[in-house]
């Protein structure tokens, strides 16, 4: 069984888009006016977005009888069923984690898929694919 | 990228032993924040234990597993199979 998706949420939610944007472009302005350094606001601005790349660029998920793929515009991951021992579901993403116990590095060494695409079916099957496999 | 085929038997059992090393102590946080940030310089490090490796002869009469453990650091992608296993004992 195979299940894809793409998670995009800043195309599904504009008003949170708009924030973000003007978040952005606040943030230049205040580095350009107290550092006076066109480059640094343009840094601040590159920092600001890659921290928020899974909310602004697609994330394309797929759940395989190998393992978890993601993919995002600067690259792709992968890890087999086999070294994911923990599984936590929240009602708009599921935490994948090498680690069996809660680790402050769960995010980092893990997967955060988004439901964001999925719909309530979609949703369901992901969750169960997820408890089939990785073991509680 | 380095995997687990593209070890031998005892560089398999050398990351073994040092991941139960660092398990033991209690390290493993520690460690997986260490080695995690210092992953893209693994083959640097690796030329450093090169370089050290006369002192490190001075110090121990028989540094083989120094030697093992640069050889095996000096494959690119190899901190990542350290890091696998201290999750596992995590």
């Amino acid at each position: 069984m195979t299940l894809t998706w793409t998670a995009h949420p800043a195309r599904r939610r504009p008003d949170q888009l708009a924030l973000v944007v003007a978040v952005l472009l606040l943030s230049a302005w205040a580095v350009l006016v107290t550092l006076e350094s066109p480059f640094l606001a343009l840094l601040a601005v590159v920092f600001l977005v890659l921290s928020i790349g899974s909310f602004l660029f697609p994330t394309r998920y797929q759940l395989d009888e190998r393992g978890v793929a993601q993919r995002r515009f600067l690259g792709s991951r992968f890890r087999p069923w086999d070294e994911l021992r923990r599984v936590q579901v929240g009602p708009g993403a599921a935490l994948v984690s090498p680690f069996a116990r809660p680790s402050w590095m769960d995010r980092h060494r893990g997967f955060v898929l988004y439901f964001d695409g999925l719909d309530a079916e979609g949703k369901r099957q992901v969750v169960e694919l997820l408890q089939v496999r990785v073991p509680a | 990228m380095t995997t687990e085929a593209d070890l031998t038997e005892a560089e398999r059992a050398l990351l073994d032993e040092l991941a139960d090393g660092i398990a033991r102590r209690r390290l493993t946080p520690a460690a997986l924040f260490f080695l995690e940030s210092m992953k893209p310089m693994g083959y640097l490090g690796s030329q450093m234990m090169l370089f050290l490796r006369p002192i490190v002869g001075i110090v121990w009469a028989s540094p083989d597993r120094w030697d093992r453990l640069q050889a095996i650091l000096e494959k690119r992608g190899s901190i990542e199979l350290l890091l696998k296993r201290l999750e596992a004992r995590a």
